[in-house]
């Protein structure tokens, strides 16, 4: 039987989500943060996963990016599938394949913008010099800066640039402008709208703009836990031209 | 409020291992303090309770012509004395296994002194006894026991039968350490005591009398000393006219039946001699080995209530801080400062006071009951020690855990509490990133590892947690060190006398001034036995510097080369013989008088007498006190000297001629005691094993104090770990998050805590130097000098033992570390 969503006999989809299911339990009450969901995404696209508050995004994102693990289904990326792995691979997974850029930046305070690079490639084996990724997000000049030193965009930034560094197959974005202001999150937008035209990434981006649709080349609606739309846009917008 | 309350135990559930930390730390603390402090009131009350169950003296008077067995009415009709009990005692040579060894005789004391059956009954009828039941089994039950034909016959004739049944074993308060006394029979030390009944004895007089006051004061208290002190004067009075009385009755029995009677010729003159309970062996040495209890009692809880308070104080600040916007959120919603820091008031006091409660009985039951189980290799006359309550220090206690828990508590919410609702809600500012010194060595820097260059910058950079963890490691560090350097410097001491300082087989000391054809015949008699001697003049006195003075022996060399004997070096130098008008101080009397070389001290003889000389060297030494002067400065200071002598015997290898191997040392003592010149030998093994069986109890102490710095270091590191692992959850969870294994992981997180922990052992190891010689200074019992040298492996194992505590609460903490949950961890900002 050949399922609709990774339907395409001549090309496999890069991201295959199958009737995924989550179930949180806290204590006696079960939540279902995910009901058979099912989706996919194929490979250089920008894929924004948009829905209201509480819908399910983070949780698909943790799922694909093998942060957490699933109650049912199934989760495809490049023909590997990732559901059956056990916590070492999921380990090796996040190391190798996937890239994340959080809300919250989540840099280590400790560490300078460059060096909070550096700790990423660290455990990388094929990775992009650190000092010119921070050069290629702008942060040239700002590179001996501690996070504390930096602006949240700055922040930001330096997040992405980590992310980037690793040479990921994927990368994951949870609302990466949910904490700045319009103009700053345009510009982190721009940047990762970039980065995928030039570099041929994946990239998924969560948010509850659904403005931010326009931008991408797949957009999937997600509410109370369950994948309601997926829709391909012919012609996505560049980032600069979006109002909201 | 009722959601504030529950709130509180939601709390407390869901941070067990922290509510635990402070539990433990403060059981731990206060059991150990308390359970110390306690160990010396309860072994004192112990040993009251058995004195007076046995109905012990207060004072034992002798006479050289005995007393009447009339005696006891006059005693008694002073008001104040309570009892009066005569006794007959006589030194015997008995056969056992063949070998003559002694036992002292008594006569069985009715109502002072009592007897304890161990098993058996007492004697019935004359011809049995009861035994000491240390040196005998229980299956003596039945034998015969029958004295010696080598005693002399005044000793044969001072009882009706020379053999006697063993009808019981018993012990006697008159010896409650192992110690049985000296004799001038046999090999000079007293075996163990019998008793048989008083009718066996045919003399129709006391050699000692017995006195209980009325008037019972706390035993070893000053209260006592005193009363006793004060009420002497009026026994003596009594004994003398009872001596008097006896001698009168001798002469005019003498003159009745016209026969010279020996001893009223001998001693027209009573002379009585009162002590008193100090001159008893066993009750004075009890008293000794506990104080030295009560000095390490003093000095190691102060160092565990400084840790307990450390731990409350960054476990309170940190829990605060992790719930600084819940504060906020308390007070944004009208609840007062009070409620609010009520909640952790509540969290800590409680634990404090739990733990207090706990440790405090804990510690007052189990640790005099360990301690008293050392005890009892010396000391055997209860099976347990009474259990004591001190209202006081529960309450001392219990005030300082508050003070530790719940103090530092009200004081951490304090400045949260101070600020407004809004100021709290909003983040704090992350804290910024420096650079460390370290940083500036390019050179240096540039070759490390960039995730040793993270540990170490973290390890550097927060002053606090730096502080906190090399403080408490080395704190365990130094208590290990200090625990086992006492063990080396109570060892050290019986070693390094025996073994370097005072090198001699035996000390004799003559029963008069021996002059040198005397000393010529002497050597002449016992010159199988004797290989090398060295002749020394001995007196008491006293030395001065300034207002200072101390009682000593001094020591003059008269005839041979001390080298050979005793070994005169300070700070491994040799100390030279002093000249005429100088003297050379042991430590202790250089320490006590604060002397120094160069300083001119006063001697002061019997009479008041006065002789100035000039301080021309100290030497070390441990056990005792000595001053060494030239025979001619001894002669200055005109006081009467008595002679003695240091001796080698001939070793083994020296001479095939040693018969009986297992007791050489003890025949050639034999053969010496028998010459008439000799007052007393003490052989130097023997000496050795007293002082050694005397610090017995103390190995015990030692033990203790390592058992409890090990789990103060674990509950120390597990705390500070457990707190550094809270603190950098975001940090560890983005670690994850990149794809960090966990291995790499921990060795992220702990390398810097290892870092701090060899720092902290390090430094433990200097401060543990200094708390070792402050402990060494406040045990040192009387007369003795502790060594205050520590071994090497000492310092090495204590730093081990501190790195395998690091380990094993790393082993528990990499748990903690898998557990950490990326998700939940990196959702929001705080
Ligand atoms: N650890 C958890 N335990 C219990 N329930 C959870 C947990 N994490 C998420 N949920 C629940 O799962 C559902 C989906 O959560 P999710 O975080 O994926 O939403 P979201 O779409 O990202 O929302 P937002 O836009 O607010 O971030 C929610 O109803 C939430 O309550
Ligand atoms: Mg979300």
């Amino acid at each position: 039987m050949i399922d609709k969503y990774t339907g395409g006999m001549t090309m496999p989809e890069f991201i295959a989500f199958e009737h995924v299911g989550k179930t949180y339990k806290v204590g006696e009450v079960e939540i279902q943060a995910l009901k058979d969901a099912s989706f996919s995404v194929e490979k250089g696209e920008i894929c924004v996963i948009v829905g209201a508050s509480g819908a399910g995004k983070t949780t698909i994102l943790n799922i694909l990016g093998g942060m957490d693990t699933m109650s049912a289904g199934k989760v495809w990326l490049d023909g590997q599938e990732i559901s059956g792995y056990d916590e070492k691979q999921l380990t090796a997974y996040r190391r190798y394949e996937i890239g994340f850029v959080f809300q919250f930046y989540n840099l280590v305070p400790n560490l300078t913008a460059l060096e909070n690079v550096e700790l990423a490639v660290q455990i990388c084996k094929d990775h992009l010099e650190p000092a010119q990724m921070i050069q290629e997000v702008g942060l040239g000049e700002r590179a001996g800066n501690f996070p504390a030193q930096l602006s949240g965009g700055e922040q930001q930034r330096v997040a992405i640039a980590r992310a980037l560094a690793k040479k990921p197959k994927l990368l994951l974005c949870d609302e990466p402008t949910g904490a700045l202001d319009y103009n700053t999150g345009k510009a982190i937008l721009k940047l990762l709208q970039d980065t995928c035209r030039k570099s041929g990434m994946t990239i998924v981006i969560v948010t509850h703009n659904s403005a931010l649709c326009d931008m991408a080349d797949r957009v999937i609606r997600v509410k109370s836990g369950t994948v309601q739309s997926v829709t391909t846009n012919q012609k996505p917008v560049p980032v600069e031209q979006i109002e909201w | 409020m009722r959601e504030l309350a529950k709130s509180t135990i939601r709390e407390i559930k869901s941070s067990k291992g922290r509510y635990l930390a402070i539990f433990f730390i403060i059981a731990l603390g206060v059991g150990f303090f308390a359970g110390l402090c306690t160990c010396r009131p309860s072994f004192v009350k112990t040993a009251e309770k058995y004195f007076d169950q046995q109905n012990f003296y207060d004072y034992c008077l002798r006479s050289n012509v005995g007393f009447g067995k009339d005696s006891a009415e006059a005693f008694l009709e002073n008001k104040e004395i309570a009892a009066v009990q005569g006794v007959c005692y006589e030194d015997v040579l008995a056969a056992v296994d063949g070998n003559d060894v002694v036992f002292r005789v008594y006569s069985v004391p009715e109502n002072i002194n009592e007897l304890r059956l161990v098993s058996g009954r007492m004697p019935a009828a004359d011809g049995e006894c009861v035994v000491d039941e240390a040196y005998f089994k229980e299956d003596v039950l039945g034998d015969t026991i029958s004295f010696s034909d080598a005693n002399r016959e005044s000793t044969k004739s001072a009882f009706r039968h020379l053999e006697y049944t063993v009808v019981g074993t018993v012990s006697s308060p008159l010896y409650i350490s192992s110690d049985r006394g000296t004799t001038s029979l046999g090999d000079g030390t007293i075996k163990a005591f019998l008793f048989v009944k008083e009718e066996c004895f045919t003399a129709d007089y006391y050699k000692e009398l017995y006195v209980v006051l009325k008037e019972r004061e706390e035993i070893y208290s000053e209260a006592y000393r005193e009363n006793i002190l004060e009420k002497k004067q009026m026994i003596t009075e009594i004994g003398q006219k009872q001596a008097e009385t006896r001698i009168k009755n001798l002469l005019m029995q003498s003159q009745k039946n016209n026969v010279s009677s020996l001893a009223a010729e001998q001693s027209n003159t009573a002379s009585v001699y009162v002590l008193t309970r100090d001159e008893n062996a066993g009750y004075a040495s009890f008293e000794q080995d506990s104080k030295i209890i009560e000095n390490i009692s003093v000095v190691f809880p102060v160092f565990f209530f400084l840790v307990a308070a450390l731990v409350c104080v960054t476990t309170m600040t940190r829990m605060v801080d992790e719930q600084r916007t819940q504060i906020g959120v308390w007070k944004a919603m009208g609840y007062s400062k009070l409620a609010v820091s009520s909640k952790y008031l509540f969290y800590s006091g409680t634990a404090g006071l739990t733990g207090s409660i706990i440790g405090f009985f804990t510690g007052t039951f189990l640790i005099p009951m360990i301690l008293w189980y050392a005890y009892r290799s010396a000391y055997d006359f209860a099976e347990r020690p009474e259990y004591i309550f001190d209202w006081k220090m529960f309450l001392i206690c219990t005030a300082i855990a508050a003070f530790c828990t719940a103090g530092t508590a009200l004081f951490c919410c304090q400045k949260e509490l101070s600020e407004m609702p809004a100021s709290i809600l909003r983040p704090r500012m992350p804290q910024n990133g420096k650079r460390v010194f370290m940083e500036k060595l390019k050179g240096l820097w540039q070759r490390i590892g960039f995730l040793h260059k993270v540990s170490l910058r973290n390890a550097f950079r927060y002053k606090k947690r730096f502080f906190l963890i090399v403080f408490g490691i080395s704190g365990c560090t130094a208590l290990l060190l200090t625990g086992f350097g006492i063990r080396d410097s109570v060892q050290g001491v019986t070693d390094y006398q025996y073994g370097e300082i005072t090198l001699y087989d035996a000390e004799v000391t003559f029963v008069k001034s021996m002059e040198k054809e005397e000393r010529q015949e002497f050597l002449e008699r016992h010159a199988d036995n004797i290989r090398e001697t060295v002749f020394l003049s001995e007196c008491s006195v006293d030395a001065k510097l300034g207002k200072r003075k101390k009682s000593t022996k001094l020591v003059s060399v008269v005839d041979g080369e001390l080298e050979n004997f005793f070994h005169l070096r300070h700070n491994n130098e040799d100390v030279a013989y002093p000249k005429d008008g100088e003297i050379i101080l042991c430590t202790g009397i250089a320490d006590g008088i604060g002397a120094k070389v160069g300083d001119t001290i006063v001697l002061v003889g019997s009479l008041f007498q006065e002789v100035s000389v000039t301080v021309s060297g100290i030497f070390d030494n441990y056990i005792g006190n000595y001053l060494f002067v030239s025979e001619r400065t001894m002669a200055q200071l005109e006081e009467e000297v008595s002679s003695a002598a240091y001796i080698h015997f001939y070793k083994d290898s020296d001479f095939e001629r040693i018969k009986n191997k297992d007791s050489g040392e003890e025949s050639l003592l034999t053969e010496l005691l028998k010459d008439e010149t000799v007052g007393h030998v003490a052989l130097s093994t023997e000496y050795k094993k007293k002082v050694e069986t005397s610090f017995a109890s103390l190995d015990l102490v030692v033990l203790l104090i390592i058992v409890c710095a090990g789990i103060l270091a674990f509950i120390v590191l597990f705390n500070l770990i457990n707190i550094n692992i809270g603190e950098r959850l975001r940090e560890i969870a983005t670690l994850k998050v990149l794809g960090f294994f966990s291995s790499e992981c921990s060795a992220y997180v702990f390398r810097e805590v290892d870092l701090l922990t060899v720092i902290g052992a390090l430094c433990g190891l200097v401060f543990g130097k200094f708390l070792h010689s402050f402990v060494m200074s406040q045990v040192s019992p009387g007369n003795i000098c502790f060594d205050e040298r520590i071994a090497w492996g000492s310092y090495i194992a204590s730093v081990a033992a501190t790195l395998v505590f690091a380990w094993l609460v790393k082993l528990a903490m990499q748990r903690r570390l898998k557990e950490i949950n990326m998700t939940e961890s990196l959702k929001s900002v705080e």
